[in-house]
């Protein structure tokens, strides 16, 4: 490493030991990761090659049961870009604004199948049971907004996202309080959604269709209101600048309560999803698709709302056809491959040790972790690699685990998101 | 050679230049002011140079070591400490503790040694207490005394500034990068900011490179103005030099010009 | 300060803003006594008596609503330099009119219950609940009284404005007593009987274990005499501390270290189970408590997957010491175990943090709370089972003999000597070196600070002497702790929380500490002021996650079994709020916020001294947290600096109003 060559200066590298050695286990995580999301996904489909993959016919109910669940993680990331778009939190509680819709339409439908209207006359029946998820999510936001978050503008960064883990902790328990903690259960779809249908070559069922249809609407009718209403245009402005808009004259304070409003509204359109779909509800139902909505949102660009619908797709998908793709790990990796690995590992390597010489000080870093993780690599190729396979039994158990992975891994290798963040001034520092 | 010598220093933000290969160079014992009109690249310049913004290209030789791209704390440790153009203090901390953290890179008691109270723990607790008073004291009584256990927020504005020198001498560096130290104070402080910039080369020793819209300031502290203009360097040399230069005239008025067209 | 100018200005006007304020008080009222009843709180505490025929508990959790929000819908804000209305008639009026209002809706709601069938949805409201609340009347005569007790307990309230201080703190001893003394029967009576003194239970407690009416009187007449006599003495004795110097500080610092110490030892063996097990319970949470207030307290990184560390610790504690572990039996004894369980929290810690470390805030959070997620379904998932037992986690952690059932910890006081020896020894070795130091001129002596050469020697020799008899005997004396036996677990946990203390108090006064508290104030300039982030961010969480994980490695053996369900998200949750209510930053703070949260209501799976509280405790963690956020972020026992910081605006104000009169010597 000495050099005459001044961007190495006289006395070698002068690099911070703890600062590289950080960089080369993030790099080597990046690489562990990447690295099984690529070989699991080219095994899944070699083994359909080979014929000992899934039965053919259960990819289509993999696939729509990753649009549908990712359709909903999309709806409910909406009401957390929006919310952290403009004030810069992660509202926790959002999760159980979307659990209070489904809780609602519980009681809700139970009513109309009393009525006698679930089974007579479904659509309107549908179209109720909707507007009380929506109406319900929305009010509750709305509420939390008020009591909760209004007072705390201004508060230092951690204390609304604090605050927010609180009225999530408060709305579940208060709900199990109140109704119990027993599965509380839908009533029997009518049989035309019970029914499958052909779609573009795919055999959905019909409650999925239903809600493939409903969500698109909602989205429709969200991107209407945000890009072409008076209010949403507030919405935007508010999101870019509070100061300035405040000083155009929008009022800030109602605007952010629509945001809530709308955010919510969306969530409840989620609750109806998931009331035809899993057709249950406890009160701890929001918790988990509340951090994965969230996660969604991050994975998207957070206060992007595209990015929140293409990110909550993404996760669903990942989440069906992720099990698939753990067990899928089971086909060895072929010799060849292995090698193939090896030799560009060793050609990392060399690039390494070519750029190490020539790098400034930032690049330098970059060389270390080619040559450390290639020199590891290149070492495994030619001796774990190599037929190397992983029996992972119960995949289907480990499934959040994957959703959390694709987190960390979209952070680390993309932190600002698929389509980008889009965050106030205030937030951007 | 030059204590600091700069070549080519290019920083790109999306499709703006906002450094565009800037030459610069200074000498031990040296005032060198860096003027421009707004959104000339200055402050952009120190970021690049204190670690906050890698540069994309180019190269900073200080003390023939080159700096480009290393972290903020490692050029801190090397000898170059800044000030920010909206002061940013640890507001929460004392003013002494916001003079003795910076003393962090100097100091570097393990863990064991601070569990166990070891008598080097103590004796450089000692000392970089003393040297943070010191320190302070070379403000006159402004922040001594009681003022020690006050949090920086509930200082005045000018006390801020100042308080924002100490926290950048008290990293004991050779060089001191100033962003717009006279910003917002009144002439009376103005003035004595600029005799005590002045001080911090003749009694402490230090090189300063210093940002500055007050042509006054420029004029009375700096050996050497540098002068900026998208992100290109258009101007350099004494002050009456500069300011005769039709370059920068143009720079300044040019802008200005545009402007009350528009 | 609108209320104030307005009324100057328009006394009717003033009336309508009052008026308004005192029916939304009435309504948030009547809706928090509403949410009382209707989860079910009134009737679990009911089965509860306070004194024996009159009062039940039942009606405490709804008494202290009127009283409550009659006091606050009086309460001005104080500005100083202005003078606010006496308080007065209006005060009890307005209270009354609060209290009228929730006792209405309360009545409402019964008579809705009653009325109409809604115990589907509503599983709390149920017949009994009726019964209870129309008093054994009927439903009218029911909402009547209850809207008569509602408006006289809020008047009540709202007369509190009125009495002078004195008054109040008589008041609020009484309620002290009664509260301590009822809520503490099992506790008393655990005392009492083992002292041999079971008539004085009988005399005292109702065989429903509520108190006898007497012994209320009594005990109410001893508080409130104990009061008036103490009153302005427990002051005295804090001023007198501090006015001596410090030898004598330091002096009665240690005979207070003493005494800590010897009550630690002593008092356990007269607490009785029960308290012993919430006390120790208590000291757990302490101890994680402390873990993370050094990563969100200290270095602001709002870590939601602490649960990580202390599964971490947990699991390790049980794969190497239980002969029941799936793969891995070393069978260590607890203390062999510690050792392995510091390395993995080590490991675990620069494994989480390290990826975390360049995200925002609360990026942060999110994906701490990701990897504490994904530790649990790890466990849990049937692919890991053949190391780490599955769902079935671990059991027989830690026997106390081979092939013995019973989970505990072994003290072989050898061993403990021959650490306390090593400590001695680096102190002394340290002391030595810079008394030569000095001596040589090498150094300057340190102001203040004189090491005598007779401390030193009997440091060093000491400290071999102890090393050299403490491994020669390593069993001379040993100490065996069954992990049911609550006294003992009690007085172990205090141990390691005491080291915790140690640790944060020493290293918050430090270099580090400093470096933690600028990273979390700003950290982009905390970098740009020659801290490296990234080296203290990971001790931030290296110190937490041992801290959690010797917690963990408590709790596995306290429990003796193991399952990845006690690791939920809920358990950083607790942890967290256990930091924020006691005060981010402030170690006092945490101690409070266990005693307070863990002590009284309980933990996540911890029962505590409100045994009522289990199925709401939850809840409650939930008000606490969004009231303390928007009352008292900064905890209930801060550091002077944390409360200062969250009312930043108002001290600014503060310092203006009083620096209005005296000119400084300049204009800025």
């Amino acid at each position: 490493m000495i050099n005459e060559n001044p961007t190495l200066g006289r006395r070698g590298l002068q690099l911070d030991v703890a600062t590289v050695v950080v960089d080369v286990f993030v790099g080597a995580l990046k690489v562990f990761l990447l690295f099984f999301a690529v070989w699991s996904a080219v095994a899944v489909i070699v083994l359909q090659a080979q014929g000992i993959g899934l039965a053919g016919e259960s990819w289509p109910g993999i696939i729509t049961g990753g649009l549908v669940q990712g359709a909903m993680y999309g709806l409910i990331a909406l009401g957390y870009s929006m919310v952290y778009g403009i004030l810069g939190f992660i509202n926790f509680a959002h999760g159980e604004v979307f659990m209070a819709g489904i809780m609602t339409g519980v009681f809700v439908s139970a009513f109309l199948v009393e009525s006698g209207m679930w089974l007579n006359a479904f659509p309107l029946a549908l179209l109720i049971l909707l507007m009380s998820c929506v109406l319900t999510s929305a009010l509750v936001a709305m509420i939390i907004e008020r009591v909760a978050y209004r007072r705390l503008r201004g508060a230092p960064r951690l204390i609304p996202l604090i605050t927010s883990i609180g009225v999530s902790f408060f709305i579940q328990y208060a709900v199990l309080g109140l109704f119990g903690g027993q599965f509380r259960r839908f009533p029997d779809l009518p049989p035309a959604l019970r029914q499958r249908y052909r779609v573009l070559g795919l055999d959905i069922g019909g409650a999925q269709l239903l809600v493939i249809c409903v969500a698109i609407v909602a989205m429709v009718v969200l991107w209407w209101f945000v890009t072409r209403s008076r209010s949403g245009r507030a919405i935007r402005a508010v999101a870019e600048d509070k100061e300035i808009a405040a000083l155009m004259g929008i009022d800030v304070d109602r605007t952010i309560v629509m945001t809530f409003v709308v955010g919510g509204a969306m969530a409840g359109v989620a609750g109806t999803m998931w009331a035809l779909i899993f057709r249950s509800v406890i009160p701890f139902t929001g918790f988990l698709p509340g951090i994965k909505a969230f996660t969604a949102a991050v994975l998207g660009g957070i206060g992007n709302l595209p990015g929140a619908m293409l990110g909550g797709m993404t996760l669903g998908m990942v989440e069906a056809v992720g099990p698939t793709m753990l067990t899928s790990l089971r086909w060895p990796i072929p010799d060849l491959v292995a090698y193939l690995l090896g030799a560009v590992s060793i050609v990392a390597v060399l690039w390494g040790i070519r750029t190490i010489r020539t790098a400034t000080v930032a690049g330098a870093t970059r060389s270390i972790t080619l040559i450390v993780l290639g020199t590891l690599m290149a070492i495994l190729s030619f001796t774990v690699l190599p037929g190397y396979n992983v029996i992972i039994p119960g995949a289907s158990q480990l499934k959040d685990m994957i959703a959390f992975l694709v987190l960390i891994g979209v952070l680390m290798i993309r932190p600002v998101g698929l389509l980008g963040e889009r965050l106030s001034v205030e937030e951007r520092g | 050679m030059a204590m600091l010598e700069v070549t080519g220093l290019t920083k790109t933000f999306g499709g703006l230049q906002a450094l565009n290969g800037v030459d610069f160079h200074i000498d031990s014992g040296e005032i060198v002011s860096i003027i421009g009109p707004n959104g000339a690249g200055k402050t952009t310049f120190f970021n690049t140079l204190s670690g906050m913004y890698p540069p994309d290209g180019g190269e900073a030789l200080f003390r023939g070591q080159n700096i480009a791209g290393l972290t903020p704390d490692q050029i801190v440790k090397l000898g170059i400490a800044r000030t920010f153009q909206n002061v940013r203090l640890f507001p929460n901390m004392t003013v002494l503790e916001n003079v003795m953290v910076a003393q962090h890179c100097r100091t570097r008691r393990s863990v064991l040694a601070t569990l166990f109270r070891s008598p080097s723990f103590l004796r450089e607790e000692a000392e970089i207490e003393a040297r943070a008073k010191e320190i302070l004291s070379f403000f006159g009584t402004r922040l001594t005394g009681y003022r020690w256990e006050q949090s920086a927020f509930m200082l005045s504005y000018a006390n801020r500034r100042r308080l924002e020198i100490a926290r950048a001498m008290a990293t004991q560096p050779t060089i001191l990068l100033l962003d717009e130290p006279t910003a917002g104070m009144n002439p009376r402080e103005t003035l004595e900011l600029t005799d005590l910039i002045g001080k911090l080369r003749d009694e402490k020793g230090f090189t300063i490179v210093i940002i500055e819209h007050d042509m006054k300031v420029v004029r009375d502290v700096s050996d050497r103005v540098v002068v900026l203009d998208h992100g290109v360097k258009i101007a350099e040399g004494s002050y009456e030099h500069v300011s005769s230069d039709d370059r920068v005239i143009e720079a300044y008025l040019g802008r200005q010009a545009e402007e009350e067209a528009g | 300060m609108s209320a104030i100018s307005v009324s100057t200005l328009d006394g009717g006007a003033t009336h309508a803003l009052e008026a308004r304020k005192v029916i939304r008080s009435g309504l948030i009222a009547g809706a928090a006594l509403a949410l009382v009843v209707a989860v079910g709180m009134f009737l679990a505490f009911d089965r509860r008596k306070i004194i024996d025929p009159f009062l039940s508990a039942g009606y405490l959790v709804i008494m202290w609503v009127p009283i409550l929000f009659g006091y606050r819908v009086s309460v001005r804000p104080a500005l100083e330099g202005f003078e606010g209305p006496k308080p007065g008639r209006s005060n009890v009026v307005a209270g009354a009119i609060v209290g009228a209002i929730a006792g209405a809706m309360l009545g409402l709601l019964i008579i809705i219950t009653d009325t109409f069938n809604i115990r589907d949805a509503f599983i709390h409201l149920s017949p009994t609940l009726v019964e209870t609340l129309s008093f054994g009347g009927s439903l009218y005569t029911g909402t009547l009284i209850l809207i008569v007790g509602g408006a006289v307990l809020a008047a009540f309230g709202g007369a509190l404005h009125t009495f002078n201080t004195r008054t109040k703190e008589i008041l609020a001893t009484l309620a002290l007593t009664i509260l301590a003394f009822s809520f503490l029967e099992l506790v008393i009576g655990d005392i009492l009987r083992s002292a041999g003194l079971r008539p004085i239970d009988n005399w005292i407690y109702a065989p429903s274990r509520g108190l006898k009416p007497m012994p209320a009187v009594l005990f109410c007449a001893i508080a409130v005499a104990a009061r008036i006599f103490f009153q302005g003495r427990s002051l005295r004795v804090n001023e007198r501390y501090r006015a001596m110097d410090t030898k004598g500080q330091q002096k009665w610092g240690l005979v207070a270290g003493v005494v800590a110490i010897a009550l630690g030892a002593f008092l356990p063996a007269i607490f009785g189970t029960f308290l012993n097990d919430v006390l120790s319970n208590v000291g757990l949470f302490i101890l994680l408590g402390l873990g993370l207030n050094i990563v969100v307290g200290y270095a602001g990184l709002l870590d939601l997957g602490y649960v990580a560390f202390f599964a971490v610790g947990a699991y390790t504690a049980a794969v190497v010491t239980s002969p029941r572990s799936p793969q891995f039996t070393p069978e260590m004894a607890f203390f062999e175990a510690l050792p392995w369980v510091l390395l993995m929290a080590v490991i675990a810690g620069l494994f989480i943090g390290t990826p975390v470390i360049r995200m925002r805030g609360d990026y942060l959070a999110i994906v701490t709370l990701g990897f504490g997620e994904i530790i649990r379904i790890a466990l849990n998932s049937e692919w890991l089972t053949p190391l780490f037992g599955g769902a079935q986690g671990i059991v027989r952690i830690a026997p106390i003999d081979p092939g013995g059932a019973v989970s505990g910890i072994r003290v072989d006081f050898g061993y403990v000597l021959a650490v306390a020896g090593v400590i001695a020894l680096i102190v002394g070795y340290m002391r030595w070196r810079d008394t030569r130091a000095v001596a040589r001129e090498q150094v300057e002596p340190i102001p203040g600070v004189v090491y005598e050469a007779r401390t030193t020697s009997l440091l060093l020799v000491g400290g071999m002497l102890a090393i050299g008899l403490g491994l020669a005997f390593p069993t001379f004396a040993t100490w065996t702790i069954i992990g049911i036996n609550p006294a003992n677990m009690f007085r172990i946990v205090l141990v390691f929380v005491a080291v915790a203390i140690f640790v944060s108090w020493r290293l918050r006064d430090s270099r580090v500490g400093r470096a933690w508290m600028a990273i979390r104030e700003d950290e982009q300039i905390a970098q740009s002021m020659g801290i490296n982030i990234v080296t203290n961010k990971l001790l931030a969480f290296v110190m937490g996650a041992m801290m959690a994980s010797l917690g963990g490695a408590f709790f596995a053996v306290k429990l003796g079994t193991i399952f990845p369900h006690s690791f939920e998200i809920i358990q950083s949750i607790i942890i967290l709020v256990v930091v924020i209510v006691g005060g981010m930053g402030s170690i006092k703070g945490v101690i409070i916020g266990a005693v307070v949260l863990i002590g009284i209501l309980g933990g996540p799976t911890q029962v505590g001294l409100l045994r009522e509280m289990a199925e709401f405790k939850l809840l409650a963690y939930g008000v606490i947290l969004i009231w303390m956020m928007l009352n008292r972020p900064e905890g209930l026992w801060p550091e002077t600096r944390r409360a200062r910081e969250l009312h930043q605006e108002e001290m600014g104000q503060d310092a203006w109003l009083k620096s209005g009169s005296t000119t400084e010597g300049e204009t800025s």
